[in-house]
């Protein structure tokens, strides 16, 4: 790559000389591997790759993309040329013109920390695989269990005009189990997932069996479990499902592209309330239990950005663009799924900062309410027009007069975006962040990996679909 | 693109290498888009990609590798990576071969269009323009993101046994999400994909935006209340997809992971709903002459009269069974192994009505429903829908009242569809290979603010 990266210079370049009054590139090489364990056998064992480099050129505020998974200096030099005829097709249409905030030209390398390579171990991962597979069919009333194990190495060289070189490479590994039972009720399913930043030694140092058969049992428990009434319901979330209330309710809205061009509904509220003074909200790109996003896929720095502080609206996310647009500094969330996609605002690590209460003191002033827990949840979605969110939990549980009476199943939560987070009344001190290997969020077709988390938290009044 | 692929020598090399059987699949695409922001034409993009995927057996061993090519390194270096997998894999004991029976239906779809293929970037961005010039004309409404594309690609598979067989396809799509400023603030989102470019279509899509997002911006939360549901279209072929795909997929029903389980022949739906699998769909997304391993498409109906006939195989559900393939293996990526999945999806309905307003006239209480989120997140295992309805119009004895949004649903569907269907009415319209009416049913909770 870093021979590639030398022909990449030149043809930032060979922009330059056209005309252009900016290029960066993004040079990718990918690997993932998949191994799928399904009801006691080995149903796929896969690895895929890929490895390329994508181009933006700015003309005269038009900007253009284009990639190559060519790596010579011809094939290099066509694809930048490629960009800049588009940008310049662009630029003869009127409309508002795309400027980038300014940012030093960084030089800087970020490895992330791990002891054993993945993709060198052979059949081992396969054993363990198998085994925690067995396991989890051992439990009675389970029919059918899947266990995924996935490792991924993502290596990115960002290189533009200004003369900004910056190297990521993150090795990431995690183990996924998903478990069905059946009970007189019908089916129904559990799951949970831990993936962290590391190589196989995180595979090897983890009890995956008791998670598996954990899940199981929470599979049988959901397949006897009742859905709840529909109507409205306080909820206490457990930290996993705060990550994904915060990353679909606040998160989204809060990405500095929606927000210029008037998809959010959080456009204009900087500086004002939009969350009770119990509510910090922290955007990081390095974080414990997190994904790690040291520099952005424009090179820029990840700060640790507080978008919400003590309540109050404090900071958009954004890349270069939005940046320049919102008069603000460029927070380092500008992101790529991969080589061949456009930089848009994403998030990284999102998540509340801890508070004073106890789990206990949260439990002991519902009267009639929920615990989500995260155990089969299939995560959330947004409309940050409409200003509308939902997000579903995995096995949860009724509590009534402050205390944990019986499993509920198929909980799914829906509210307001700006009139959720004023319902919070009580923050625990806990915390947790969590990330995973098998998926990511999705915006504009483009899935990245991100990390979600904070404490438990209550939350009054949120709507629960039921029967 | 220099770089070309033979099939038949990746499959003779990889048996050199020790494969007893081997399976290759092609796929070469050229993708232009051009994007717009905040009433702007902002982006264009344009790329060439090559992927390749090789599985292989070694005896009832079995691995898979592939990527995104660009050297012929690249494809001996998956070869050996396929092969190096499948030689730590236990065996597969009911593990029948690659698909022996490769072909293609007699029936060819039209999915291939000479003048789509040959859209280039400026051509995009001039009707792309055009669309803004009809928003413009709006008062108060804003094209906050839009987005136009062509992929033009060829797909190419072969394996041990016979092959290749190729097949070109174009895909057009155009998404856009607008919004409402002013005092009433809302978005409305709207995309169409289809195999070759319809302008007419793109004109519409623009103009039914227009209308639809001053609703939306007018759209009221509201308490929670029980009454009957109407999925649109859009809506209705989302849900279809979500919970009949996976359901009728031979591999969830033989690893227990489907409600539909032992019940073929069993009456699941109302008597008055068909569903078909269809390839042979004119200008849709899911319309092609083989499957993803080879096997030539057919035509077939999953629910006759509401009545299960048959599940989708792929050639190794169908092998467990002693059945044969019904031509619906379904690959998520070129290295990965198949799995039965449908082609284009159709939902048939007898005495459906003319129109949707028809269709409304008979409900006492209800929501007409425009747009959801989280319908994805409907459980296909126990049965279970939710949705959380982002637009919609309350619907109060028998015409539209006012739009609402913020109602949470959650609901049985099989129950739903059986027992308590109310009808269709509209004219069936297809959503990215789901074709259907607006389909309705009662005994809906929805769940407001309270």
């Amino acid at each position: 790559m870093e021979n590639v990266k030398d022909l990449v210079s030149k043809a930032l370049d060979e922009a330059l000389k056209l005309g252009a009054e900016f290029a960066d590139a993004r040079i990718q090489s990918y690997e993932y591997e998949l191994i799928t364990y399904d009801n006691g056998s080995l149903r796929e064992h896969s690895y895929n790759r890929r490895a390329g480099v994508g181009f933006r050129v700015i003309y005269q505020g038009a900007v253009a993309y284009s990639s190559t998974t060519n790596l010579s200096r011809e094939a290099l030099l066509e694809a930048v040329q490629r960009a800049f005829s588009s940008a310049k097709a662009l630029s003869s249409h009127p409309g508002e013109k795309v400027k980038l905030a300014e940012y030093p030209a960084v030089k800087a390398v970020a490895r992330s920390h791990f002891v054993v390579d993945p993709f060198q171990v052979g059949e081992e991962k396969l054993e363990i695989a198998k085994v925690v597979n067995q396991e989890a069919l051992q439990v009675k009333g389970v029919v059918s269990a899947i266990t995924r194990m996935g490792f991924q190495r993502d290596k990115r060289i960002i290189v533009n005009s200004e003369g900004l070189e910056v190297t990521v490479d993150v090795v990431f590994s995690g183990l996924l189990q998903a478990s069905v039972a059946k009970s007189e009720k019908g089916l129904e399913y559990a799951s949970d997932y831990d993936s962290r930043v590391a190589g196989f030694e995180y595979i090897r140092d983890t009890d995956w069996v008791e998670m598996a058969r954990e899940v199981s049992r929470l599979a049988v428990t959901a397949s006897k479990a009742e859905v709840p009434k529909g109507g409205s319901y306080d909820v206490i979330l457990e930290p996993r499902m705060v990550g994904l209330l915060l990353h679909e309710a606040f998160g989204h809205a809060s990405e500095g592209d929606l927000v210029t061009t008037g998809a959010s509904i959080l456009e204009g509220l900087k500086g004002r309330k939009v969350a009770s003074e119990l509510v910090t909200i922290i955007d990081d790109g390095l974080v414990s239990g997190g994904y790690y996003v040291p520099y952005d896929d424009e090179g820029v720095e990840k700060k640790k950005v507080y978008v919400v502080d003590k309540g109050i609206l404090n900071n958009y996310l954004t890349d270069r663009a939005s940046a320049a647009k919102l008069g603000q500094q460029p927070t380092g969330n500008g992101r790529v799924m991969s080589f061949q996609n456009p930089v848009i605002v994403r998030q990284t690590n999102y998540y509340m900062e801890p508070g004073d209460y106890r789990i206990e003191e949260i439990l002991e002033d519902v009267d009639y309410g929920i615990y989500a827990t995260s155990k089969g949840a299939k995560g959330g979605q947004v409309d940050p027009g409409m200003g509308t969110f939902t997000f579903s939990a995995g096995v949860s549980w009724l509590v009534e007069k402050g205390k944990i009476t019986k499993p509920l199943r198929g909980v799914n939560l829906s509210g307001q975006i700006l009139d959720v987070l004023s319902k919070i009344d009580a923050v625990g001190r806990d915390f947790e962040v969590e990330t995973s290997v098998f998926g990511g969020c999705g915006k504009s077709g483009q899935l990245v990996r991100v990390g979600t988390g904070g404490p438990h938290v209550r939350v009054r009044g949120l709507s629960v679909g039921g029967r | 693109m220099t770089l070309v692929l033979d099939p038949e020598k990746i499959i003779s090399q990889a048996e050199r290498l020790g494969a007893s059987e081997a399976e290759v699949y092609i796929v070469k695409s050229r993708e232009y888009s051009v994007k717009a922001q905040r009433d702007a034409i902002t982006e264009a993009e344009v790329h060439e990609t090559l992927k390749l995927g090789v599985r292989v057996a070694v005896s009832k061993r079995i691995g898979g590798a592939g990527g995104i090519i660009a050297t012929m390194d690249d494809v001996e270096s998956i070869i050996g990576k396929a092969i190096s997998i499948a030689k730590t894999a236990p065996p597969d004991e009911k593990w029948p071969g690659f698909n022996p029976r490769i072909g293609v239906a007699p029936v060819k779809p039209e999915i291939y269009d000479e003048t789509t293929a040959g859209i280039d970037t400026g051509f995009l961005i001039g009707l792309l323009v055009k669309q803004l010039g009809i928003v413009r004309e709006a008062e108060n409404v804003h094209v906050a993101e839009a987005g136009i594309g062509v992929d033009v690609s060829e797909t190419i598979y072969a394996n041990s046994h016979g092959g290749p067989v190729s097949e070109k396809a174009t895909l057009f799509s155009y998404g856009y999400e607008l919004k409402r400023g002013g005092e009433e603030k809302g978005t409305y989102y709207d995309y169409i994909v289809k195999t070759r470019l319809e302008e007419d279509k793109v004109y519409s899509l623009t103009r039914k935006g227009v209308e639809k997002v001053i609703d939306a911006s007018r759209a009221e939360a509201i308490g929670s209340f029980n009454g009957d549901i109407i999925l649109g279209q859009e809506e209705a072929a989302s849900i279809v997809a979500i919970m009949l795909a996976p359901a009728v997929s031979a591999e969830q029903v033989q690893k227990g992971r489907s409600p539909l389980r032992g019940k073929l022949g069993e009456d699941i739906l109302s008597r008055a709903i068909t569903v078909v699998d269809d390839p042979f769909l004119s200008w849709e997304p899911g319309s092609s002459a083989f499957d993803d391993e080879g096997h030539p498409t057919m035509k077939k109906n999953i629910f006759e009269s509401g009545v299960l006939k048959t599940y989708l195989y792929d050639y190794y559900t169908a092998s467990v069974e002693g059945k044969e393939s019904t031509g619906n293996a379904d690959r998520r990526a070129p290295w990965s192994k198949p799995s039965p999945g449908p082609t284009n999806l159709v939902v048939e309905v007898e005495d459906s009505k003319s129109s949707i307003d028809e269709l409304i006239a008979g409900i006492e209480k209800g929501v007409l429903v425009e747009r959801t989120i989280g319908s994805w997140m409907s459980n296909p295992i126990s049965g279970q829908v939710n949705m959380t309805i982002s637009f919609g119009y309350l619907v109060e004895k028998g015409s539209i009242a006012k739009p609402v949004k913020g109602l949470v649903v959650a609901d049985d569907f099989y129950e739903a569809l059986k027992d308590r269907f109310l009808g269709a009415g509209g004219q069936r319209e297809c959503f990215s290979g789901v074709c259907t009416p607006s389909i309705a049913w009662t005994g809906i909770r929805f769940a407001g603010k309270d």
